[in-house]
Parts: C-alpha cells; structure tokens; sequence
C-alpha cells in the first residue's frame, strides 16, 4: 500500500514536471521583440536585378527617417518606391516582412521588408519595382550615427 | 586486422573509380538546332533539338539502370512571355511527350538554391548577347524513363512558341539534361547547352533591337521606365568615330512627354553628364532620368533623343555614328 502511494505521488510529480517545462519553453519562443525601426537610414547597397550600383551612382544624400509617430520623411530623390514623405506601417511588428509606404495624397505602397544583421550591424533592406516591374531594385540602409 | 582495413580502403579507391569512369561514359551527346533564320512578331515558330543518350552502364552492378526525367530549357527574350506562349514535347526511343510540364516557379533546383528558371540563367548565362533581357525557362518530361546499358536513343524535341511583338536580332538559348543530376555546374556528361544562329524578327513594333552586334551605344535594362535606373554605355571600339580620341565623354539628351513635347534637355559637359572610362574604349554613365532631367513627380518622360559629345561639347556622334540622335523609347512591354 505504501509503494503504491509512492508510485502515485512520482507519477504526479512527473507529469506536473513536464507540464511546467513545457509552459516555459512556449513563453520563451513566443517572445520575439518588435521590430524598432525609427531613426535615419542611410544607403549602404543598391542593386538592380542582381547587379551593383552603389558604386556607381552618389546615394549619400537619400536618406530616409521614420519616425516614432509613424511617418517618414525623406532626404533627396531617387528611384524609390515613393517621391515624397507620408505614413509608414510594419504588416507585423514582430515579424514583418512588408513594409506599407503611404506617400501623402497618394496610394499605400507596400515594400519587401527584411531586417538582417550584417557584419555586426542591424540593416533595413527594401526591395522594389519603382518602373517596370521586371526591374527589381534593393535597398540596403544602415541607421546613422 | 590493419591488412584487412588497407584492402577494404584500396577497394573504395578501385570502386570510386570504377564509379568516376563509368559516370563519364553515360548522359547525352552535343544536340544540333533546327529553326530558321527568321520568323514574323506575334506568330509561332518551331524551333527542333537533335539530341541523343549514350549509355554505358555497368551490368555487374548492384542497380544496373539510370532512370530520371527529361530536362529542357529554351532562352529567349522576355518580351516574348514565353511560359504563357509555348508547348514542348518531345520524341524518342523511350517514349513521345506532346506537353513537357513546366516546373513551377516555387520549386527551388537544389544545387543553385533558386528555382530552376533562374538557376538555368545562373549556369548557362545568356551566351554571345551583348546585353540582358532574357530569361530561361525549365521544362521536365512528365515521366520517368529508364535507361539500360546500350540504350543509345534518339531524342527530338520540338519547342513552339509565339514570338513577341518587338523586331530584334537575337541567339536563342537552349539545354538538355538529366533531372536526376540537377544544374550541377561541373557536369558535362548529362547537361549540353548550345546557343543558335542569329534569329530574326520581323514585321514588328520599333527598331530593330540587336542583341548580337556591338552597338555603338545601349541603354539598359532595354525595358525600362523613367522611374528606373538606366545606364548609358558608349563603345567607341565600334567604330572610328569623331570622339575615337578623346577620354571625356557626356552625354546630351532630351526628353519628351507622350504629347512629343519636350520636358527636359541636359546639354551640358560637367560631372553629372560625364561618363566613366570602363577600358577598352568603353563608358558608362548610370542615372535616374525623373532625377537627371528634374521632372516633376506628375510627369511622364516617354523617350528620350540624346548624342554623346566631347568637353567642348562641339564633336558630337550620334546614331550610326551619324549626326541622327540616338533614341530611346521608355516601355516595359
């Protein structure tokens, strides 16, 4: 009789064991930061269908600043998914991949969205088709100091 | 013990071998192009590879058969919206297909890690065209089919599409493979891929686009708008022409709006319309035209008429090395 309650007693513990392991390990997973990305980004990488052209065309004055109110604004012109500044949203704040670009006046854009560190440091890359949509263009920023 | 483990590894050594030797022996012989030279925009035409398999597997071993898909790629112009517009099929000893499935977009080929469309371009490039604006497309037999020592067969396959709208003077590309062995880069047994004559089209929209021939001057991507990226490249290799002596090129455009009015004129030699020596007599200049041409938002550069000039801006050379303005239409189509 005394082993049975025994047996019992360890079966219970067990299964309360496991049971609470498990909990802890779904809160872990589960808890993805949002994404930040207010601040100014400065160009670092363009491509046009594969190919490299930060090398080749002055990017130093495109930038772009979002900030925490939800609009961005942007510095110089260039061939981008928006002429001018208006309101932007993250599809996901955890887990986004697409970024909605809502010049003021006009359509939302939506834009690939990607969040990557590269060589230490956070980047934004941005791809998009801002002429014919056969042309593929990504932007990679980098936040500035 | 050791002289067992010494056997075991010379017999790997021999087997590997043996392997290596026999993998050489099998897959597909060169395959020759039947087309014309030519055919009409928006019209079909059949292009026809020749091909065959050479066989040679060892009967002594465990497996004795090679059984795989049949893999066929075409290059062409994406103008022609080729994975709308064609049918392959093929003949052969092991069996007749009339319609090859085309892998899907979303299949990713697994050497390369991209789907099989772009790996082709990755592995086979885009030959003896000067420029790019082509895209590989994958087709795969729907069977499986296999093969025995000696089974050396024939295979025709038959590729018709409707070509696109534009005239242009191009060199298809095309491939036969083996979907067992994948786009592996070093295999030449299984993959062949040859590149055609110069092939035509005719009667259709615009100047000719010749893909095959130096040109004087190019504007890339051809299929581009005034919201894009485009580069300006200036081979003066081509031919001697009045800028043959100099380093200091720029370039002197205008832009026109859909009513042919002009909406932006830059004639002018300072950084911004100066192009980079690339070597070997070649330059490049990279621009956004909205940006270069400082056209507002709300208007729509349709073409563009432009010539390169010397500092002086006084030798100017234009189409043909002649005093006619290059032109450019912006179209995505």
């Amino acid at each position: 009789m005394k082993s049975r309650i025994f047996i019992i007693f360890y079966l219970l513990l067990t299964t309360f064991t496991i049971l609470s392991c498990k909990d802890e390990v779904a809160a872990v997973i589960t808890d993805e930061s949002v994404k930040d990305i207010t601040g100014t980004w400065k160009v670092v990488s363009l491509t046009r269908n594969g190919e490299e052209l930060a090398q080749r065309i002055d990017l130093s004055k495109f930038k772009i600043t979002f900030k925490p109110d939800g609009t961005y604004t942007l510095q110089d012109k260039l061939a981008f998914a928006v002429a001018g500044g208006g309101s932007y949203k993250l599809n996901d704040p955890q887990y986004p991949y697409s970024v909605v670009l809502t010049e003021q006046g006009k359509t939302a854009k939506s834009v690939k969205f990607q969040f990557p560190v590269i060589e230490g440091k956070r980047q934004i890359s941005l791809t998009l088709s801002p002429g014919c949509t056969g042309n593929t263009y990504q932007y990679n920023f980098v936040k500035e100091n | 013990m050791k002289k067992l483990i010494k056997n075991a590894r010379f017999l790997y050594l021999v087997l590997g071998v043996a392997v290596v030797i026999f993998l050489t022996q099998c897959g597909l012989n060169a395959f020759t192009i039947e087309m014309p030279s030519s055919g009409n925009a928006n019209e079909e035409t059949t292009f026809i590879l020749h091909g065959s398999t050479k066989s040679q597997i060892d009967n002594g071993s465990a497996d004795p058969t090679y059984s795989t898909r049949l893999l066929v790629g075409v290059m062409v112009p994406r103008s022609w919206n080729i994975k709308q517009n064609a049918t392959v099929g093929f003949t052969s000893g092991k069996g007749n297909e009339t319609a090859m499935t085309l892998i899907p977009m979303s299949e990713i080929e697994p050497v390369w890690g991209v789907n099989w469309h772009e790996a082709a371009k990755k592995r086979f490039g885009i030959g003896p065209n000067l420029f790019d604006d082509f895209e590989w497309v994958v087709y795969r037999s729907n069977n499986v089919y296999t093969f025995l020592n000696g089974d050396d067969i024939n295979i025709d396959v038959k590729i018709t599409t409707k070509l696109g709208p534009e005239n242009m003077l191009v060199k298809l590309g095309f491939f036969m493979g083996s979907s067992k062995e994948n786009l592996r880069p070093e295999d030449t047994d299984y993959t062949k891929f040859a590149f055609s004559n110069p092939f035509e089209v005719k009667n259709g929209t615009g100047d000719l686009i010749d893909f095959i021939n130096p040109q004087l001057s190019k504007i890339e991507p051809i299929k581009s708008l005034d919201n894009d990226i485009v580069t300006f490249t200036f081979d003066a290799g081509v031919t001697n022409t009045s800028l043959s002596n100099t380093d200091d090129v720029f370039l002197c455009a205008k832009a026109y709006d859909q009513n042919n009015v002009v909406v932006g004129e830059v004639c002018e030699q300072t950084a911004k319309t100066k192009l980079s020596a690339l070597g070997g007599k070649r330059y490049r200049l990279d621009l956004w035209p909205k940006g270069f041409f400082n056209v507002d938002a709300a208007t729509t550069i349709s073409r563009i008429e432009y010539h390169y000039t010397d500092a002086t801006g006084t030798m100017k050379v234009g189409y043909g090395n002649t005093a006619d303005p290059f032109k450019f239409s912006f179209i995505c189509q």
